[in-house]
């Protein structure tokens, strides 16, 4: 069961809606409970054991951590005894996270990268000629693991840093880990955003309800019709790279990462909608990232709760331990205050991008593609103090239409490039294809029909143009901060229905599914 | 919710029903032809007892790749195609248990795409549900003909509109729709293996099994398909067969016996073959039958005239669209 | 304690008390960006007008210039949102 079949949206969730205003309120998160972990039963099956091992540990952890805190006692003490034993409880604490986050981390790492792993090191022996070789060490995942681990692990620092209390209130905790419509594609939810939402039981009332159905349909729209349609040209291509060069790899990467944005956005949209008819209000996860200017300014708009994730939970805390301390003071002396800034920080950002990278795949073209942003953004943040001096010097007004275009235009080169070693099959695979575009160039493939041989047909690609543009326009609209949903509940019944009625009927018609299409997963899904 | 609400809501769900009631005939191509699924398969239970020398079984991609008749025609042999599109491997084994009852072949293909069609409860759930909004709403079907609507403009008010379902032979639905495959060459090798998974497996188990115990020779075979098939499916099939020391034919790998022409031999751009593509596997496996040199030729029989008399139609209804 | 920070009444109270070391503050403060008014800016964190890169440059500023040390659980929003935020952390810190 998917976000997107019909078995989802006839049957599941409007059955879920109707359990859940027809419990009462206190009641009303069990039925979002039991239907979440149906969900993950009917994708995962006995999988779910690592699930309740993960919600368990957590909560334990959670209130072993608080329950320390507590037990402190420092009524009568003297100045030295009072820090030593604060000090004991810090070691404590500490070393219970650590054991927290091993079990979390653990699962994950163990059940998700292992086979990386075993693989790598046996090539390392056939390399070095040793007879014996490692079992191969394949292990079935739970969905949505890499996305329930990072909240897991968010909630546990959370508490350990005290800035949330400890929940006693498992259920509460369980559904925060598990609520169905962000089990499959995130975003990453901080507990303090979403919990106590989640327990609140309020009943279902008709704007929330429209109105997330309203973004629900848009996601689908993204979805069905151009992500879906997409897959057939990149499977093409990316599945038999050798045999394409030049403008059929450049636009084979473009188009790539028009899919994964329609696909990642648009199950989000379904994710912030469904949530949105219970009352529940989920984080934003995309910002119209393609008008970013910059790399860093990218991931600031493009999978945003993993972006903020790893500041909070990987950036600040390497920075702030004491050797990165000391090693920013020592950067900061030898090589000036700019330039030492930016190399303190490169360790922390080293340590964010290493996580960004592997996090979305075993595999060493993801490892390049977190260096690639890596160095990139390093480069940024170095060099930008000196870009705006020469820019001054110059005489050119950053700020014009003609500066941003060639800023925008080098985003996106830079995205789309990114992309394609991302979407490659292996390292090999992503380096060919690079050469492949240079090799390969050739404008009459723009003219000789060699375009309609890669499994989008010229209807399909009036379709892809079609859905380019709605995107382009909601996007647009949503850069000015206007909601579209309020600006259409603003009109008549006769014209709001109508683009409704539009809407589904296209969604309908113009999907990818059936007859001559191959069925598409969701592609976070699998990360 | 205020009734007010309520009737908004109540509206705009009924007006979405008629919409798509009235989109559906827009959208429902001239020739239904909307049999049951079994229907096709289900024509083996007429057959005399014992009469079958070999069966194919498993899902769309048997049902469009092999015509008995063709082979009846070169070497005798009697055949009837099983094959039911979208069956699970789970029901293959059924449907096989069942036609022993009444028939003993020598040989049984069976078509492997039913192999990596993995049926957790929770997919069987949603095919059905899937089927049962296309039979509501055809437009859920048929949506994808938005492709063909200017042709549509023009064909639609003439005859066309009553024409007869195609008819069936010995199982095998004669078809000659033809959408080219235009995606190139899709046989690269490689050493992955996409694993068949527990169900399918247990099934693919059974039928073996079966087999074993009836005397019967199983052979597997994957027909062309570049849609569905990959050589990493290749690799997991040849593994089960060189494990439980089966033949396995794959049809998609270059042969100098087989040549499917991608631009005519595919009714729906690559997924199944049509007549013409049948038309040279059916050759391909008759060639391979006749090796086994386990079937005998019947066409002097007078036992099995009705064979003939069917040939002789099936002879009509091919030579009125030969290529 | 932290809405008395920001009436405009108890600004000026603290600047007047606190002088030389908010003056300090606001020093540190502009050298990282000059462009931003933190005088009446309440939304430092919230609109991105200190990304996390400007941030890194402050954190250590602020522990050499004040003598404090600042942990990963003080990195919250509301810590950082505005000057005044910024302020009651550090004495905050100061008295641990």
């Amino acid at each position: 069961m998917t976000y997107t079949s019909i078995l989802y949206l006839s049957i599941f969730l409007p059955g879920v809606m109707l359990l859940y205003q027809l419990a009462p309120g206190r009641h009303r998160y069990k039925v979002l409970l039991a239907a979440s972990w149906l969900f993950f039963l009917s994708l995962s099956g006995k999988l779910i054991v690592y699930l309740l091992i993960s919600t368990a540990s957590v909560h334990h952890i959670g209130l072993w951590l608080s329950s320390c805190k507590k037990e402190l006692d420092l009524t009568g003490a003297s100045a030295e005894e009072k820090k030593s034993l604060k000090a004991a409880c810090a070691l404590k604490r500490r070393r219970i996270l650590w054991l927290g986050l091993g079990i979390q981390l653990g699962m994950l790492v163990v059940l998700k990268y292992s086979g990386f792993f075993s693989d790598n090191i046996n090539h390392l022996l056939k390399a070095v000629s040793y007879p014996n070789q490692l079992p191969a060490m394949k292990f079935a995942l739970p969905i949505g693991i890499s996305f329930y681990t990072l909240q897991a692990v968010s909630y546990l620092a959370d508490v350990y840093y005290e800035k949330i209390p400890a929940d006693d209130h498992l259920g509460r905790l369980a559904l925060y880990l598990t609520f169905f419509p962000i089990l499959m594609e995130g975003p990453i939810c901080r507990y303090s955003q979403t919990a106590n939402a989640l327990t609140e039981g309020k009943p279902l009332e008709y704007k929330n309800v429209t109105y997330g159905l309203q973004r629900i349909l848009w996601g689908l729209f993204k979805k069905l019709i151009i992500a879906d349609r997409l897959n057939l040209l990149v499977e093409t291509v990316f599945g038999s790279y050798k045999q394409y060069g030049g403008i059929v790899v450049i636009l084979s990467a473009l188009l790539y990462t028009f899919q994964l944005y329609a696909d990642f956005s648009g199950c989000i949209d379904m994710t912030i909608g469904t949530g949105e008819v219970f009352g529940i209000t989920i984080p934003e996860n995309f910002r119209q990232p393609f008008f970013s200017k910059s790399p860093s300014e990218f991931w600031r708009r493009w999978h945003i709760t993993l972006g903020t994730w790893l500041k909070d939970y990987v950036f600040y805390p390497i920075s702030l331990t004491a050797p990165i301390k000391k090693f920013g003071k020592n950067s900061r002396a030898k090589l000036g205050k700019h330039v030492g800034q930016v190399v303190a920080s490169a360790p922390a950002l080293f340590g964010v991008w290493i996580c960004n990278g592997f996090w979305h795949g075993t595999g060493w073209h993801y490892l390049f593609f977190g260096m690639y942003y890596f160095v990139l953004i390093l480069l940024e943040n170095l060099s930008e103090p000196y870009v705006i001096k020469a820019a001054e010097s110059l005489r050119i007004n950053r700020n014009n239409v003609f500066y941003r275009i060639f800023q925008s235009v080098k985003l996106l080169i830079i995205v789309f490039t990114g992309e394609l070693f991302f979407r490659a099959e292996t390292m090999t695979a992503g380096l060919s294809m690079f050469q492949s575009i240079f090799t390969g160039f050739d404008t009459k493939a723009l003219t000789d029909g060699s375009l309609l041989q890669l499994g989008l047909s010229l209807p399909d690609y009036a379709a892809v143009f079609l859905g380019f543009l709605a995107v382009l326009t909601v996007g647009i609209i949503h850069e000015r901060g206007i909601s579209i949903r309020d600006k259409i509940s603003g009109y008549k019944i006769p014209v709001r229905w109508t683009l409704y009625y539009g809407a589904i009927l296209l969604v309908i018609v113009l999907g990818a599914y059936g007859d001559g299409y191959l069925p598409a997963k969701l592609i976070y899904a699998g990360f | 919710m205020h009734a007010g609400n309520k009737l908004k809501t109540l509206s705009f769900i009924i007006g979405l029903t008629i919409l798509l009631y009235i989109m559906s005939f827009l959208f429902l191509p001239a020739n239904t032809g909307a049999e049951g699924l079994y229907k096709k398969a289900g024509g083996i239970y007429k057959e005399p007892k014992n009469t079958i020398g070999y069966l194919s079984i498993g899902d769309s991609e048997s049902t469009t790749s092999i015509s008995p008749m063709e082979i009846w025609n070169t070497y005798g042999y009697t055949g009837f195609n099983c094959g039911v599109p979208a069956q699970k491997l789970q029901d293959t084994y059924y449907l096989l248990e069942k036609v022993l009852n009444k028939q003993s072949p020598k040989v049984v293909l069976l078509e492997t795409n039913a192999c990596f069609r993995d049926f957790k409860y929770i997919n069987a759930l949603e095919t059905i549900i899937d089927d049962k909004t296309e039979k509501i709403f055809p437009i859920y079907q048929y949506h994808n003909n938005w492709r063909y609507f200017h042709f549509y403009m023009l064909k639609n008010i003439s005859a066309d509109v009553a024409e007869k379902p195609s008819p069936v032979y010995k199982g095998y639905q004669y078809n000659i729709n033809s959408k080219p495959y235009m995606g190139g060459p899709y046989t690269e090798e490689t050493d992955e293996v996409e694993e068949i998974q527990d169900q399918p497996y247990q099934y693919l188990t059974k039928i073996s099994d079966l087999c074993k115990e009836k005397g019967i020779r199983l052979v597997l075979y994957s027909s062309p398909s570049p849609k569905c098939w990959t050589y990493a499916k290749h690799n997991a099939v040849k593994q089960f067969a060189d494990k439980n020391d089966l033949d396995y034919i794959d049809l998609n790998l270059p042969s100098d016996q087989l040549s499917i022409d991608w631009n005519t031999d595919t009714r729906d751009g690559g997924d199944h073959i049509n007549y013409y593509g049948a038309k040279k596997v059916s050759a391909y496996i008759g060639s391979y039958l006749s090796g086994l040199s386990l079937l005998t030729d019947h066409r002097q029989d007078p036992r099995f005239e009705s064979w003939n008399n069917e040939f002789k139609a099936y002879e009509t209804q091919t030579m009125k669209s030969s290529k | 304690m932290q809405d008395l920070l920001l009436q405009p009444t108890s600004l000026i109270f603290f600047i007047q008390k606190g002088d030389k070391h908010m003056n300090k503050l606001l020093e540190i403060l502009n050298e990282i960006n000059p462009e931003i008014d933190y005088e009446t800016e309440t939304r430092l964190i919230d609109d991105a007008l200190l990304d996390s890169f400007s941030i890194l440059s402050l954190i250590p500023e602020l522990e050499d210039a004040f003598d404090i040390s600042i942990t990963p659980a003080d990195m919250i929003p509301v810590n950082f949102n505005s000057a005044n935020a910024i302020w009651s952390m550090i004495n905050r810190l100061k008295e641990d």
